[in-house]
């Protein structure tokens, strides 16, 4: 199923997750968050992450993009994160982040319009093979919008003239969109997402949730450089709704268990 | 030439301090608060200068190129640390970037200037050297200063736009340009502001006290002309070394924003 370079790295029970965390552990001004954290996450799985207020969902998520430097551990271990059977370590690093896309619970946005803001991000080196395709973007924002063009026939609320407007300018919910789709359109493996919707009324959030299910059971990655283009498209996902959580996730990672709260 | 240079005696000087009753008499009138300031800036001043006056004149006499090079490191650290110390900021590296920047901005341009431009032999010449140093040495704190603590406020203050262009695979350098350029543009639009109104607007110090000391005006001009340049292209090559030293310690090679290296100073 994988290709040779992946199943000659590590174990062959390695190898099957897409994302594998081992002994992560993370200490904020003096005092550990989380110690010795392990888990993996499966092609096509949908994971919850959850825990209390100041657990560290959010740490964690951030680590997990590569954003922040990985800790010892209390007794010395190094913590390690691998990708598609390949340690953190080995990847470039946009490279990673493109296949493993955070969306943080604030966003926030350049001086500029929103379909810039999308267009801005094909300007990058690691994606100079790729281009801005606003179909995909009208497509994925017509899911979202269609409730309410139904009833408004003027196009106001529309989603399509959400492009125009200055990014900075956005709403908590509409910023929330605005990031989710900034990096769908990169079309990642596997979605960091904190805490998606909180800002987002609750007609917007079922939109949400409808267009990201249909995502995740698309088929990814159809680049044909891409070598583990048949694995499924997974998500870990942030929140303090357990009724989300279940709709939308099929396993869950506590961090509040780990750490024996 | 220095036929009407008029040698000025300490009572001279203490006559001219009786203006500063004038700042004194003010701040009691309209009770600013401030006399005591002024009596203590006043006599800071001062002394300082004399103390640089009698320091300058014993390194002219002695005219020995390790003292005089000596002077004008002791300076350049004076000047880095100044720097340093209008921030808001700090790094661990800090001290280190801002001396490396304004000494390699600082022997660059006076090299270029003392050995290629006015041509005097030797180069470290103390009459020459020190006047053009200080000048040099001022403008580059100012645009260091300015660049530094810019970069690293927009660093704290765009975090997530910042931590938002990496997470979309960015490089750091891709995600850090922006805010380098804008750095870069604050600590320079000083500089070219005071190019454009001079001589118009302002008469520089410098201009003026070649005058005074019997220069005829056409002449002291050139000087000064030659002299702007060299503090332009200073303040310019330390405060882009400044910035991307600080770029270089605020980011690693895994393109990690390391904001928690930076400590904000109360």
């Amino acid at each position: 199923m994988h290709s040779k370079d992946i199943s000659s790295t590590g174990t062959s029970q390695k190898s099957a997750a897409v994302l594998s965390v081992e002994n992560l552990s993370r200490k904020v001004s003096g005092s550990w968050i989380w110690k010795n954290i392990s888990f993996q996450l499966s092609p096509g799985e949908r994971l919850a992450l959850s825990g209390s207020s100041g657990s560290g969902k959010s740490l964690l998520l951030r680590t997990l993009a590569g954003l922040d430097v990985l800790e010892t551990g209390p007794s010395g271990e190094n913590g390690s994160i691998s990708f598609a059977g390949k340690s953190l370590t080995d990847w470039e690093m946009p490279q990673y982040r493109t296949k493993v896309g955070y969306i943080p619970q604030q966003p926030a946005f350049p001086d500029e319009s929103v379909e810039d803001c999308f267009k801005r991000v094909f300007r990058l080196k690691a994606h100079q093979n790729k281009c801005y395709d606003q179909e995909k973007i009208l497509f994925w924002l017509e899911q979202l919008s269609s409730a309410k063009t139904a009833d408004n026939a003027s196009g106001e609320g529309s989603f399509t003239e959400l492009l125009k407007q200055p990014a900075k300018e956005l709403s908590g919910g509409e910023a929330q969109l605005v990031a989710l789709l900034q990096t769908l359109q990169l079309d990642p493996q596997v979605l960091l997402l904190d805490e998606p919707t909180a800002s987002m009324d609750s007609e917007l959030t079922t939109l949400l949730e409808y267009m990201l299910d249909n995502w995740q059971r698309e088929s990814a990655g159809t680049h044909p450089d891409t070598p583990y283009r048949h694995t499924q498209r997974a998500w870990i996902w942030v929140s303090h709704n357990p009724v989300q959580l279940k709709r939308m996730c099929d396993s869950t990672f506590s961090l509040d268990s780990v750490n024996g709260k | 030439m220095e036929s009407n240079y008029i040698f000025l005696s300490y009572g001279q000087l203490l006559f001219a301090s009786v203006l500063i009753a004038v700042n004194i008499g003010l701040s009691i009138i309209i009770r600013l608060g401030l006399a005591k300031q002024w009596i203590v800036a006043s006599l800071r001043m001062t002394a300082q200068l004399l103390l640089v006056g009698f320091l300058l004149d014993w390194v002219f006499a002695l005219n020995n190129p390790l003292w005089i090079l000596g002077v004008a490191l002791f300076m350049t650290t004076i000047a880095s640390i100044t720097a340093v110390g209008r921030t808001n900021r700090r790094f661990a590296t800090i001290y280190l970037n801002s001396f490396v920047s304004i000494l390699g901005a600082a022997f660059f341009v006076m090299f270029f200037a003392l050995a290629g431009i006015l041509q005097i032999d030797p180069w470290y010449s103390p009459q020459y050297l020190f006047p053009l140093l200080g000048m040099v040495l001022g403008n580059t704190l100012n645009g260091i200063s300015l660049g530094l603590d810019r970069f690293m406020d927009s660093l704290s203050v765009r975090r997530k736009e910042v931590e938002m262009l990496l997470s979309l695979g960015a490089t750091s350098w891709e995600a850090a340009n922006g805010l380098i350029r804008d750095a870069l543009r604050t600590s320079m639009i000083p500089t070219l502001n005071s190019m454009l109104v001079m001589g118009i607007v302002s008469l520089p110090g410098m201009m003026t006290g070649q005058i005074l000391a019997g220069v005829s005006p056409g002449e002291a001009v050139r000087y000064q002309i030659i002299v702007v340049f060299i503090i332009a292209a200073a303040a310019a090559i330390g405060s882009t070394a400044v910035v991307v030293l600080a770029y270089r310690a605020l980011f690693n090679s895994r393109h990690q924003l390391l904001l928690d290296r930076l400590r904000t100073i109360t």
